[in-house]
């Protein structure tokens, strides 16, 4: 089996899935056909979205591309919760070629979904009892990403302030001025030595 | 000529006259119709969604493209190529069955798929369309239903426009002897109960594994292809070679 293939029948199915979830009971309604290349650094085959309703998703896609987006699967989550497009391009997390605007509108769809379990649970298990597996859930989330961060945040401080393996922020900065203050000097020898060439 | 020479042909394992087979196949799909859908899941375990979605990913459909999706029946083919197309372009559901063709229309219509997309009752051995006028024809588990498959190949050959494809994705033959036992007692054991059980008609589901054992074996339909005025045709065997994709080009 093709992994490419099944890849962009699961991301459809899973695409066609959340949108049940969007606050707008029609969110596609204005999109007409659009096509948005996705080269995610964690698949080795370009995904092709074709935006129409439902969304459409193939590995293999004939015909222009209105818009090309390289990112990470970590930096479409962040682009998912709302963080700026320009910033990520500034970050180099983000490239885009083509229609900038359709990427906002893509960030757009997919950061007003909210997921909401309890609906089909309710179907299963009941009301109250749904909500409670609900609630339960999202604390669970939400404490796993805390401590997550936590252990990350300490992680950063154990290397860099107990271990001294890592710089912290000054020395980067610090660091980096060097290397420009270096980079600059290497210019400007280049320049004499170019001149003295020319002369002799 | 039919398939079976003499004016006979399969219809399954059975030997019937060739003017009977179009009659007898219709009559099995007006009994499956209106299941057919939950059916292919039942049987395949979903797996026929990545054969169809590998077929439309080969097929490589642009905008403004003429598509013909031949033995179309419920319209699975057509309303993916429906948005590839888009306004520009025109997809045709064609099939010679009309209980399928209005279960394709109705579920289509209830999808939103509409605005390009035609339907059309026809049989694929004498299509109703001009010459060259298709830039795509796909023929997803059609073709071994067709009485004479030569005659059906020259008629798509003719109305396929210079420079545009057929796909034609059909049961075949496995590669591996331990496949074709499991895939031989999965089909003529548990398929026809299936049938039975949530169509409610095992006759229809063992004449579809029978079809699927007379149907010609890939380097068979390749050949036929090819001698049908289609130029580089190949295939890719799927889930062993259980399915196979034929692909064929008119230049």
């Amino acid at each position: 089996m093709q992994i490419a293939t099944l890849a962009a029948g699961w991301l459809e199915t899973a695409l066609a899935s959340l949108l049940k979830f969007h606050p707008d009971p029609r969110p596609l309604a204005s999109w007409q056909g659009q096509r948005i290349q996705l080269d995610l650094a964690e698949l080795k085959f370009p995904l092709y979205l074709v935006i129409t309703d439902p969304i459409q998703v193939y590995s293999r896609c004939e015909g222009p591309i209105d818009c090309q987006l390289t990112l990470s699967l970590a930096t479409l989550g962040q682009l998912r919760r709302g963080d700026s497009l320009s910033e990520l391009i500034k970050q180099d997390r983000l490239t885009i070629e083509g229609d900038i605007q359709l990427a906002g509108k893509l960030a757009h769809l997919l950061g007003a979904i909210e997921p909401d379990l309890t609906a089909p649970l309710s179907k299963l298990v009941g009301d109250g009892m749904a909500y409670r597996l609900d609630q339960l859930a999202r604390n669970g989330w939400q404490q796993g990403a805390e401590q997550l961060s936590r252990l990350q945040r300490h992680s950063g401080t154990f290397l860099r302030d107990e271990l001294q393996l890592a710089p912290c922020a000054t020395e980067l900065a610090q660091f980096g001025q060097e290397i420009d203050a270096l980079a600059q000097r290497v210019a400007q020898l280049d320049a004499r030595l170019s001149r003295h060439q020319g002369v002799e | 000529m039919a398939d079976g020479g003499d004016n006979k042909t399969h219809f399954g394992y059975q030997q019937v006259e060739a003017d009977k087979k179009a009659e007898m196949v219709a009559d099995v799909f007006h009994s499956v119709a209106s299941k057919y859908d939950l059916m292919n899941d039942v049987m395949s375990f979903g797996v026929h969604r990545y054969w169809k979605r590998f077929t439309i990913e080969c097929a490589a459909a642009r905008p403004g493209m003429k598509v013909l999706d031949l033995a179309g029946g419920t319209g699975d083919l057509t309303a993916k190529f429906a948005h590839l197309v888009g306004a520009t372009g025109e997809v045709v559901l064609a099939d010679i069955n009309d209980s399928m063709l209005k279960v394709g229309r109705a579920k289509l219509q209830d999808n939103g798929v509409v605005g390009n997309v035609s339907y059309v009752q026809a049989n694929a051995e004498a299509l109703p369309f001009p010459d060259n006028h298709f830039d795509i024809i796909t023929i997803a588990f059609g073709l071994r239903n067709v009485t004479d498959k030569a005659k059906a190949l020259r008629s798509m050959q003719r109305v396929l426009k210079p420079g545009g494809k057929l796909l034609v994705l059909e049961f075949s033959k496995p590669k591996n002897a331990l496949m074709q036992k499991a895939y031989d007692f999965y089909s003529f054991k548990v398929i026809p109960q299936m049938g039975g059980m949530i169509a409610g008609d095992k006759e229809s589901y063992l004449y579809l594994s029978e079809s699927i054992r007379v149907h010609p074996d890939q380097e068979t339909l390749k050949n036929m292809m090819l001698e049908s005025g289609f130029d580089q045709a190949d295939y890719v065997n799927m889930t062993n070679g259980v399915v196979a994709l034929h692909r064929g080009y008119k230049f």
